[in-house]
């Protein structure tokens, strides 16, 4: 059969086209996080103009992303994640520490954090293993997939990020079929290695769990940042404060205003029905990756579409969960809002290569 | 097949991930539905406090002038550095921050004041005080460096006059926690100081003023970012004191390095023109220009320079008490005004051994009441206050004020004592002796007056009964106008005018006569005063089984107070003087202490 006639804008993109639903929408998702910075930032031009100068990155890598049909990502997997790796190595030796970790490289007037990039890379290394026969002896190499970079990263020390890593590779594992015998077992043994785990955490982590337990008993410490980003939010009311009228954040009470927490500016300044706006924005971006998972064309497409989307819904909820008190302190940004070169770009990225399965149709059989 | 399967593997697991999501996502949505529409109003305030503070507004202390419109007590502004106390943890590295910008204090780390804000119950503690200018310019450029630290500008009390008027205007210093108490904490949010002794602090409702308020929105830092809204502050109102500063300086001077005190009071109205007190010290220096070093000297001073000795001192009134006794004798009939009795060197109580002498050994020889009061006849008045018997003369010496307050509009005023066999028994537990009615009669034993009870109880003679209510406080101006304070008076003392006149008359001699104690300061004097002297034993004379006469001021130095009260002119009376001149030796010498003073007073056409 042959494709369908495109419309006349994608056959100027050729085969760069965007998946239309996706472009739309994180135009949107893109714009909304501009003008919200830009009270968040209050005045900041330079780093204001310089997120807008990634966004603008992004969207381009999202087109290329987009053109690069799916065998190459099936190919290239492997030697993304490794380079990577060896990115990741190179920040422990030279790496610029920024806010108490060492996560930036500063290369050729580019800075930027590889632990980023290993979001991707995992999982479609992971993607391109598990997608055909998925059986026990590449479950294992999952595992060790995963802990590789997962482990470089929380040397950094990025808990959050490594968490992401595995949470994500994880992920994979299981919407692959992993065996619930073996989650189970999963599950039994990470339970059992809790207490090491605990004793193995930095002071600063274990602070943040027990504090998010009770963020009032320690106001002006740890806490601190739990409360003001709860007041932040909840003084946003139902309709907002109107934009610019960020106070909280602008009077300084919400520390990282324009990067993790993000979202108690957005709160602040839209109120509840802002909120549900956005988060309607982001289901209806999840509902586009799903549709373009379940109609791809092979296992890898539904797995990496799906990977991708899911992870995107976990980011964006974790990162709302935390900024409104249900979850303690986890450095996990806003997707698409939060101030950050490396993520936006690499998230965009991300969703040029979910074009890139929308739009393969082998000439097979559709299953299904 | 592989793939089918897979995909319907797949495809649960989906869905599993899926339900997982949208329960979670539901979860979410109930919290911020929670915050911002349930909690809406309580996240709101709490909002609303982050940003928020209300600081207060200092209100500027009323003025404090003499009668003629001198300035006592102003107002400055002083900056100091200052750093929340959290952080003393820190001081040193930032001690050393501050000396690298504008020089260093010796010893300064030893000494630095907290003071707190009880409206944030944020303590403070004072890094340096009393910045200069330039100081504060090279601090504001350098703020960037110091971390934690702020520049306080702060109105504070300053008297131009250091330590004339110490005693009666008291100081102003840092509110403590007693003084919690007496005030109305609201009124004094963010205040440090407060009056503590004399006029300050008796008057210091109406000095305070009102503080304003001003709501500034602050950030994280709790540093300003803007004024909201403000309410002003109300200024304190503004004192015109009886004192005359002239008048005052010429007793300060007057009494010069003697320690006592000296008051001048006008007879009709009580107008207190010159309350002094020596030793004195620099106001200044409890708050204006405070020093730890020059305030613990002064603490441990044995001469006690903080005591109003003017107001607070009890000294026994010695021979000045001899023209109440007189008239004590002439109104119980005791006596006549042209009784004569030998008086030897010596007084014995009918049917006892001991001799009560006169401080002249010779005895003064036949004499008779108003001889008695000329010459300071001790043996005269032994055989009058025995006559008169202590159940008598006790309650005729109360009615002239002595054993209770005056009632003077200020702090600290001391009761004196008029002893009485009741009194003795129920302090000391023991009964009365004779000996004490004998020596009471010379204002010796337990008998205590005040110099403000002195100069009262000599009004009253020098009025013929008036007995006025002392008052430092003549008017008050709230905005405009000055407000005249009222007068108040006592019930006159009722005597016979022929023994008010008597008296009058022998005290006039006093200074007058050729034979009176005062005469010296007669010389080249063109007013006419009425006096006494008063020499009063500081340490009991030597005789076995007599009691220890108590005394207010312990001290080593043996020589006797010296005492002068006055009235003039003695014709027509205006002002009465009061001066105590501790170990000075004689009354003589507080007669001429006082006779400068009165110079003074007459010196210039009669102020008012």
């Amino acid at each position: 059969m042959n494709p369908p006639m495109q419309p006349k804008i994608l056959k100027i993109f050729g085969r760069f086209a965007v998946d239309p639903y996706l472009l739309i929408l994180t135009v949107l998702l893109a714009t909304i996080g501009i003008f919200t910075l830009h009270s968040a930032m209050e005045g900041n031009q330079e780093a204001l103009t310089r997120h807008i100068l990634h966004v603008g990155i992004g969207f381009v890598l999202m087109f290329v992303f987009a053109g690069i049909p799916v065998a190459t990502y099936k190919r290239w997997g492997l030697i993304i994640y490794l380079a990577s790796i060896v990115l990741l190595i190179m920040v422990l030796f030279i790496g610029e520490v920024s806010k108490g970790a060492q996560r930036w490289l500063d290369i050729w007037l580019v800075r930027f954090q590889p632990s980023e990039i290993l979001k991707i890379a995992t999982p479609l290394l992971l993607c391109s293993i598990l997608a055909y026969r998925p059986n026990l002896p590449k479950f294992l190499l999952s595992l060790v997939v995963i802990a590789i970079p997962a482990g470089l990263i929380i040397v950094q020390p990025d808990l959050g990020t490594a968490l992401l890593i595995i949470a994500s590779g994880l992920l994979v594992m299981f919407l692959a079929g992993l065996q619930w015998r073996w989650i189970i077992l999963m599950l039994v043994l990470l339970t059992a290695a809790a207490p090491v785990i605990w004793s193995g955490l930095h002071d600063y982590q274990k602070q943040r769990a027990l504090v998010f337990l009770n963020p009032e008993s320690d106001p002006l410490g740890a806490g601190y940042h739990t409360m003001q980003s709860k007041i932040a939010v909840g003084s946003g009311g139902l309709w907002g404060k109107g934009w610019g009228n960020n106070a909280q954040v602008s009077l300084g009470f919400i520390p990282e205003h324009s990067t993790d927490f993000i979202f108690a500016s957005y709160a602040e300044q839209f109120g509840f029905v802002g909120v549900c706006s956005l988060i309607l924005l982001y289901l209806l971006i999840c509902l586009r990756g799903l549709s373009i998972s379940v109609r791809a064309a092979d296992s890898f497409g539904w797995l990496i579409a799906s990977s991708f989307i899911f992870s995107f819904a976990l980011y964006f909820m974790i990162n709302i969960a935390m900024v409104s008190g249900l979850l303690p302190i986890t450095g996990v940004t806003l997707p698409l809002l939060s101030y950050g070169g490396t993520s936006i770009v690499i998230l965009l990225a991300s969703f040029g290569i979910l074009s890139a399965v929308g739009k393969h149709r082998p000439m097979m059989r559709q299953i299904l | 097949m592989d793939d089918y399967k897979f995909k319907r593997v797949f495809l649960s697991r989906v869905v599993i991930v899926l339900s997982i999501l949208l329960i979670a996502l539901v979860g979410i949505l109930l919290q911020l539905f929670s915050l911002q529409v349930g909690s809406y109003e309580y996240y709101k305030t709490l909002a609303e406090g982050n940003r928020f503070k209300i600081a207060p507004i200092q209100a500027s202390r009323g003025l404090i002038y003499d009668r003629d419109g001198h300035p006592l007590a102003t107002n400055k502004t002083v900056y100091s550095l200052e750093m929340p106390s959290r952080f003393n943890d820190k001081l040193p590295q930032v001690l050393a921050q501050v000396g690298e910008i504008i020089g260093t204090m010796p010893g300064e780390e030893k000494h630095l004041n907290q003071v707190s804000n009880y409206l944030t119950g944020v303590y403070n503690t004072i890094l340096r005080s009393n910045l200069s200018e330039e100081e504060v310019a090279k601090l504001a450029i350098n703020m960037h460096q110091l971390q934690n630290v702020e520049i306080n500008g702060l109105i504070m009390r300053y008297y131009p006059y250091k330590d004339l008027f110490a005693h009666i205007i008291g100081y102003v210093s840092l509110l403590s926690a007693k003084d919690l108490k007496r005030i109305d904490p609201r009124n004094y949010r963010g205040q440090r100081y407060i009056g503590k002794t004399g006029i300050e602090r008796f008057y210091e409702q109406d000095l305070h003023g009102k503080i304003g308020f001003s709501k500034i929105e602050v950030n994280a830092k709790g540093r300003f970012v803007r004024k909201v809204d403000s309410h002003l502050s109300k200024p304190g109102k503004d004192l015109m004191l009886t004192i005359s500063k002239r008048i005052q300086q010429s007793a300060f001077d007057a009494l010069g390095e003697h320690n006592g005190a000296i008051i001048v009071m006008n007879v009709h109205n009580g107008d207190v023109l010159a309350a002094v007190s020596r030793p004195s010290f620099d106001a200044n220096l409890l708050g204006y220009s405070f020093s730890h070093s020059a305030y613990q000297k002064l603490q441990a001073n044995p001469f006690k320079p903080f005591f109003n000795r003017a107001i607070s001192g009890q000294y026994a009134p010695g021979s000045t008490i001899k023209p109440v006794v007189a008239l004590a004798g002439l109104s119980y009939g005791i006596v006549g005004q042209e009784d004569y009795i030998y008086a030897g060197p010596y007084y014995q109580i009918p049917g006892q051994e001991r001799h009560y002498r006169d401080w002249y050994k010779r005895g003064h020889g036949r004499i008779n009441l108003s001889g008695s009061i000329t010459q300071s006849c001790d043996v005269f008045f032994y055989d009058l206050a025995y006559k008169t018997g202590i159940r008598r003369l006790a309650p005729f010496i109360k009615r002239f004020g002595f054993g209770k307050k005056t009632g003077i509009d200020t702090t600290s005023e001391a009761s004196g004592l008029v002893p009485t066999p009741a009194w003795k028994l129920a302090t000391l537990q023991q009964s009365w002796l004779p000996a004490e009615t004998v020596i009471s009669g010379i204002g010796q034993g337990y008998l205590l007056a005040t110099p403000i009870q002195l100069a009262v109880a000599t009004a009253a003679i020098a009025t013929r009964g008036k007995h006025v209510v002392p008052r430092v406080v003549k008017a008050i101006r709230h905005g405009g106008e000055w407000k005249e304070q009222p007068v108040q008076r006592k019930k006159d003392i009722q005597l016979q005018q022929s023994d008010w006149d008597y008296v009058i008359k022998a005290m006039r001699n006093v200074v007058h006569r050729s034979n009176g104690t005062a005469f010296r300061i007669s010389h080249n004097i063109n007013y006419l005063v009425a006096g006494k002297t008063g020499t009063v034993q500081v340490v009991s004379m030597p005789e076995e089984g007599e009691e220890e006469i108590p005394t207010e001021l312990r001290n080593k130095l043996l020589e006797d107070h010296g005492m002068f009260i006055a009235f003039a002119p003695a014709d027509k009376p205006e002002i009465v003087i009061a001066t105590v001149a501790e170990h000075s030796g004689s009354g003589a010498i507080a007669a001429a202490i006082s006779r400068k003073v009165l110079d003074a007073y007459f010196s210039q056409k009669r102020a008012q």
